[in-house]
């Protein structure tokens, strides 16, 4: 059931907000999914807010939706605490931008969902709190940093869920997931009352079960917010002006299955809707190498303000091995940065990959590979910090530039979900919707 | 750099915080090495679209005090006790 369908039967009286939210509740409960480690903390206050929706006469567009929330992002008395013993006690003062939007629209909030610790991760595995497992194969990884989003759409534990992307963190999960994840625009949601990661990359995004559902949420929470000062209304979207999409040469980087399915698909609805085909090159050399400097730069700078005065624990003393890499690693690169070495370089690689996606956008209208280059791994398998990071080789450079990206689900390979990627120009989400519709 | 380990959270022993130092070190050094050979110039991002409209400003919440003083690890009457050092205590 797609959320309009199930907006309609709230509408017309055949459910109301709290059978929904109970309806939930009871899922969220049972044991199966508590062994799936999806949920850090539920809203109390959810069942009050059910019984207000009910009761109101002229309610908002979201009325009676229930939606839960990666744990970085800040809602108003509930522990916030990004997965981290550092702010297990921290009790967020106000709403994120984004939870205020929501509720304004009467969707309930359930509750706070397990991630990687600070959003540093790939797989879901480095939460304090043990990791989130795939529910569609509980020994594998569901994906991250949005490990709990993801495996909470693919249980369906909630009408929609809330991830950050700042690396791949929505569309990673999302893909070993089997469900839709979107990353907008850098700018084009706000990031107010999100912890941040990396400040320059970090994206507020659906996750759904459908790109109808995700293009519902996503008009619901974007559009300039004055405590986030790089937001900005979404220009007019372009429509399908060329007819032709880009298919990234990715061989050297992703599993040959994989790299088939994709590209089957693609040939497929291409076809289908008489659209050409572009092989292109990205930089998917640079990518990771780009990305990591930027953000072991930024998340040591982030994190100096958890120094245990204000509010938590010191994060040196009680944080994960892979929040610890990236704060000793921009510890280095800020040591060294007089010769300009690390962090510059990358700024420059940076400017580099914008150039070259502009390139590319005056030949194609969108862009496609594939989400992951790899299938998931067993949780707690033996992997180098090299092999995790290249988890991220097809989703940073968009983030990179700043572009909406989206996974959406194209079947599976040894029974585990494959997520296709489309890539748009800034600010052209709803050509991203378009062309993802064709592929459901 | 390209040692095996596992994901999964636990505390940071001193002694592994020197090996990440040591292994971060490498790997940073790998990554600027690649991207130095890449030919391209220095790029400062210019708003083409002029200033912004800018709305009201910050209406303040009253809770925001109360909760705010409650994730204070330290509080002194009115004041959150945040000196060097004092957060060891």
């Amino acid at each position: 059931m797609t959320l309009k369908q199930k907006l309609k039967q709230i509408k017309e009286g055949k459910l109301t907000a709290v059978e929904n939210l109970l309806n939930f509740t009871k899922k969220i409960t049972s044991k199966k999914s508590k062994d799936l480690n999806i949920f850090l903390h539920l809203n109390e206050n959810a069942i009050d807010q059910a019984k207000a929706v009910d009761k109101k006469k002229s309610k908002g567009k979201l009325a009676g939706l229930c939606f839960a929330i990666k744990a970085n992002i800040s809602a108003k008395h509930m522990t916030t605490s990004c997965a981290s013993k550092v702010l297990e006690d921290y009790t967020s003062p106000y709403n994120a931008t984004v939870v205020n939007k929501l509720l304004a629209e009467d969707a309930i909030l359930i509750g706070m969902l397990n991630m990687d610790e600070f959003a540093c991760g790939a797989s879901g595995e480095t939460s304090a709190f043990g990791p989130t497992k795939n529910p569609n194969n509980p020994d594998l990884i569901p994906g991250g940093s949005s490990s709990g989003p993801a495996a909470a759409m693919a249980t369906e534990l909630a009408d929609f869920t809330l991830g950050s992307d700042t690396g791949g963190s929505i569309r990673n999960p999302a893909s070993h997931c089997g469900v839709v994840g979107l990353k907008p625009t850098y700018g084009a949601v706000s990031r107010y009352g999100l912890i941040d990661m990396t400040m320059s990359f970090d994206v507020i995004g659906p996750l759904t079960q459908t790109t109808e559902d995700a293009k519902l949420i996503f008009d619901t929470i974007k559009g300039q917010d004055n405590f986030d000062q790089t937001t900005k209304d979404t220009p007019k979207t372009k429509t399908i002006e060329k007819g032709i999409i880009g298919l990234v040469n990715v061989k050297d980087f992703c599993n040959k299955k994989i790299i088939k399915q994709i590209e089957t698909k693609t040939k497929q609805i291409a076809k289908k809707n008489n659209w050409k085909i572009k092989k292109i090159n990205l930089p998917l050399d640079i990518g990771i190498e780009t990305y990591y400097i930027i953000v072991y730069t930024e998340f040591f700078s982030t994190t100096r303000k958890f120094d245990g005065r204000r509010f938590g624990k010191k994060i040196e003393e009680v944080a994960g091995p892979e929040v610890i890499r990236r704060i000793i690693g921009g510890s280095e690169i800020t040591k060294a940065e007089h010769e300009g070495k690390y962090y510059r370089e990358a700024l420059k690689a940076r400017n580099f990959i914008k150039q070259q996606f502009e390139k590319i956008f005056q030949d194609v209208d969108v862009i496609i590979l594939p989400t992951s280059p790899r299938l998931p791994h067993k949780i707690g398998e033996q992997i180098s910090t090299q092999d995790m990071y290249n988890y991220d080789i097809t989703t940073v450079l968009p983030s990179i530039a700043g572009l909406p990206a989206i996974s959406i689900p194209v079947g599976k390979i040894e029974n585990k979900d494959v997520g296709l990627q489309i890539i748009t120009p800034h600010f052209q989400e709803e050509l991203i919707f378009k062309i993802a519709k064709q592929f459901e | 750099m390209n040692k095996k380990s596992n994901s999964l959270w636990h505390e940071v022993t001193e002694k592994e915080k020197q090996q990440i130092q040591q292994d971060s070190k490498k790997l940073l050094n790998e990554f600027a090495s690649k991207l130095s050979k890449i030919k391209t110039s220095e790029n400062h991002f210019e708003n083409e679209l002029g200033t912004r409209e800018e709305g009201d400003g910050w209406e303040t919440d009253p809770e925001f005090r109360s909760i705010t003083f409650a994730n204070a690890p330290f509080v002194d009457k009115n004041s959150i006790v945040a000196e060097k050092g004092t957060w060891k205590k």
